[in-house]
């Protein structure tokens, strides 16, 4: 409450500095205009986010990536066209299980509508200044303006390469027949991704092709982070994610693998178990990637807004900064310890294993079991994805190129999420 | 076999029901002798006068498939051989058809069905099934009702990505064979295809082939570029005929109720506000806990305060996705 006040008074000082005939268009699936405009308002209202000042700055259009046009009439697709210099896609249907038919739409289709906005939004603005220059001489500002398409796509999109090769950022994504091992998710985002490079491709040509091309001189920045997790301070995060799922699942189940309270795992205790333990123990020695929302969104943000940085891709992985599953599994321990709540340590990674395979359609476990292998808990290891054009733009940005996660970092993702489910 | 008529002209011939299951015939026949599996013996046919050629848009000029007009040419034809086989299966109420004896001319036959022998188990597999969908899921569907081809038996029925992990799991224990979650939620899932699938899987395990027999989901970069492209010239026609001013705005598209996409939103300087929309904006408040916005709002708000001046846009479009098929995935509990 505390914040909202602190935040709404922050809000209501930007808006009055000299912010006045600022508008929020807001594109909303399903719904009228009109009765988009009045949900938004009574939804800014519940949630205590409205001012009257924001009245008319709020503007409802109804709209859906998986259709033509983004489901807007041409001319209302053109006319955006026109308005827009900056388009952030980052919009797809994140599903693990469904099939690529079903994804296809909303990732393939939904990218190839922001490729045409963008497009039509470099056109036009050639356009414009082509009238302007033919008129007064006053309108240089217009040329230099570029469109710039920033596509926020996933490191998934490397699940088709097996393999140990390190995956560059400017990868090619060439076709390989492993696709097929891939899920659909992976494949929309896999197609997506090289729409957006065959584009951003033709936007590099020498300068005759490109104004042939339908791209003209847009420039593309194509981001790919692997696994985002919540906020590094706050830890508020994705409530559907894998890593949510796991933490209440195996808060359901009462009975964890075996975990370790120093970080990494000491030779001792390697020494000490058998051969067959070793398997368990290696694979445990994984490290359990987690980029924070608040360094990539703020990464993204701040490489988008400079123009040199622009027209390349971006990894984001945070192997240097990240935990190991054991330690991840021993915080998650702790955390419920120092609440009263004492979870059962099995001794080996398969009691629990055969343990999960039993638990009921109710645990979030459920669906993921397949995920996890009959000797090793899935870890993501983070240093297939080479990640040197973020370091590089980072670092001349003045900005961490990592961020170093801890214990607390699990416990503040735990916090969070009992804080807002147990009540 | 010869249904040719003197006189007639190709076209004419295309049509003709007797030459179609006469070469039906022949390609099943030689699938057959191949041993190929039962999902990849073409059920029915059509036979095109023309041809693929490059003036028709189906090749290349280097003589290769253009998949994406193919498919759009042959679009009301594959529409209308599925409709056919539809129709015959549910008429004939899965009893043995064994058309190999008929002759094709007779009754509606003119398109086969399932060889004939193997159909008994499959309607045992269908049987069990059913029995799995309403006792499993709670999917019930009648004796007739095998779901249509073209949309999901199984969505349909208000199934979704957990019930599809169930099924996958009772198949598994009823039947010994896996099967990917992903094939249940194929757009194509009918109860006559699923059960093919069992039956094939069942019968590589007998034969201990290793090789897996699935629905395989085509995906084609070349189709979807071909896509872009067409996209792309429509849009160049539509902007030289838009006039009207031209501003700095920016445009985004999110699913918000993605963290990273809110938190991207909110630290991107020059945006300062933000909104998800999950199924309708009744859940905007489930979705979005007050604690998530705000905490991320105040760290980014101190940036955008210091920023605001250097703002050179006047509109801010935010694009909210949210789509028909978004799953209420039931928020986990604590216990």
């Amino acid at each position: 409450m505390f914040l909202l006040e602190e935040l709404l008074k922050q809000l209501h000082t930007t808006t009055t500095e000299g912010e006045e005939g600022r508008k929020v268009y807001c594109l909303i699936r399903g719904v009228e205009s009109e009765e988009g405009e009045r949900k938004l308002t009574d939804w800014l209202k519940a949630n205590r986010c409205w001012v009257e000042s924001h009245r008319g700055k709020f503007v409802a259009v109804p709209g859906d990536l998986a259709r033509p046009f983004f489901g807007l009439s041409k001319k209302r697709f053109a006319d955006l066209a026109r308005q827009v210099s900056t388009i952030y896609h980052v919009g797809a249907w994140v599903n693990g299980i469904l099939p690529y038919s079903r994804l296809r739409d909303t990732n393939v289709g939904g990218t190839i509508e922001a490729l045409r906005l963008a497009g039509l939004a470099a056109h036009s603005r050639r356009h414009t200044a082509d009238n302007n220059n033919s008129n007064d001489n006053n309108s240089n500002n217009e040329d230099r303006r570029v469109v710039a398409l920033h596509y926020v796509s996933t490191a998934a999109v490397f699940n088709c390469y097996p393999g140990g090769e390190v995956m560059r950022e400017d990868h090619p994504l060439a076709d390989t027949p492993a696709a097929a091992t891939m899920d659909g998710y992976s494949r929309s985002k896999w197609i997506a991704d090289r729409l957006v490079l065959h584009a951003q491709q033709q936007t590099q040509q020498p300068q005759q092709a490109q104004q042939k091309s339908p791209f003209g001189d847009l420039s593309i920045t194509i981001f790919r982070p692997g696994f985002i997790s919540g906020h590094h301070k706050s830890g508020v995060g994705n409530q559907h994610d894998f890593d949510t799922r796991m933490f209440i699942g195996l808060k359901q189940m009462g009975m964890v693998p075996p975990t370790t309270n120093s970080d990494p795992i000491s030779p001792n205790r390697a020494n000490q178990k058998n051969s067959n333990d070793l398997i368990s123990i290696r694979s445990h020695m994984m490290k359990m990637d987690m980029s924070p929302v608040d360094h990539v969104a703020g990464a993204i943000a701040a490489i988008s807004n400079h123009a040199e940085f622009r027209g390349r891709s971006y990894h984001f992985m945070n192997p240097e900064g990240s935990l190991m599953v054991e330690a991840v599994l021993g915080a998650f321990v702790e955390f419920w310890y120092d609440r009263g709540e004492s979870l059962r340590e099995v001794d080996s990674y398969e009691t629990w294993w055969q343990e999960l395979q039993r638990v009921p359609a109710s645990n979030p476990l459920y669906p993921l079991k397949a995920a996890f292998g009959k000797d090793h808990f899935p870890g993501r290891e983070g240093r297939r994805c080479n990640c040197s054009n973020t370091i590089q733009a980072l670092t001349r940005l003045g900005m961490p190129t990592y961020v170093s996660l801890d214990r607390d970092y699990i416990a503040s993702l735990l916090r969070h999420l009992s804080s807002s489910f147990s009540s | 076999m010869c249904y040719y008529k003197p006189g007639a002209g190709v076209e004419e011939v295309c049509k003709d029901k007797g030459v179609l299951s006469s070469v039906l015939e022949e390609i099943r026949k030689v699938a057959r002798q191949e041993g190929l599996k039962l999902l990849h013996v073409p059920r029915s046919i059509y036979l095109d006068p023309i041809g693929f050629t490059c003036e028709n848009g189906c090749l290349t000029a280097t003589g290769k498939l253009k998949r994406f007009n193919m498919k759009q040419r042959y679009e009301s034809q594959i529409h209308a051989m599925y409709q056919k086989l539809d129709h015959n299966t549910l008429s004939h109420n899965h009893n043995t058809v064994n058309t190999d004896e008929q002759h094709p001319r007779q009754g509606q036959h003119d398109v086969t069905e399932v060889d004939g022998d193997e159909v008994p188990e499959i309607a045992a597999i269908k049987a069990k099934l059913r029995r799995i969908l309403r006792e499993v899921v709670g999917v019930t569907m009648g004796e007739e009702c095998c779901g249509e081809e073209g949309s999901n038996l199984f969505l349909e029925r208000g199934g979704d990505s957990l019930s599809g992990v169930m099924l996958c799991q009772a198949i598994e224990e009823e039947f010994g064979v896996e099967i990917a979650a992903s094939s249940l939620l194929s757009q194509e899932l009918t109860l006559t295809s699923l059960a093919l699938c069992i039956y094939h899987k069942l019968d590589n395990n007998n034969r201990n082939d290793e090789s897996s027999v699935g629905p395989v989901e085509y995906v084609c970069f070349e189709d979807e570029l071909h896509a872009l492209h067409q996209a792309m010239e429509e849009c160049r026609q539509e902007i030289d005929s838009s006039e009207g001013e031209s501003s700095n705005d920016i445009f985004l598209t999110g699913n918000l109720s993605l963290p990273h996409a809110v938190c991207f939103l909110v630290s991107n300087q020059r945006i300062f506000f933000v909104l998800m929309c999950v199924k309708n904006l009744k859940n905007f408040t489930l979705s979005l806990s007050l604690s998530l916005s705000l905490s991320l709002l105040s760290l980014s708000l101190s940036l955008s305060l210091s920023l605001s001046l250097s703002l050179s846009l006047s509109h801010i479009y935010f694009f909210i996705m949210n789509h028909r098929n978004t799953h209420t995935t039931t928020t986990p509990h604590f216990s």
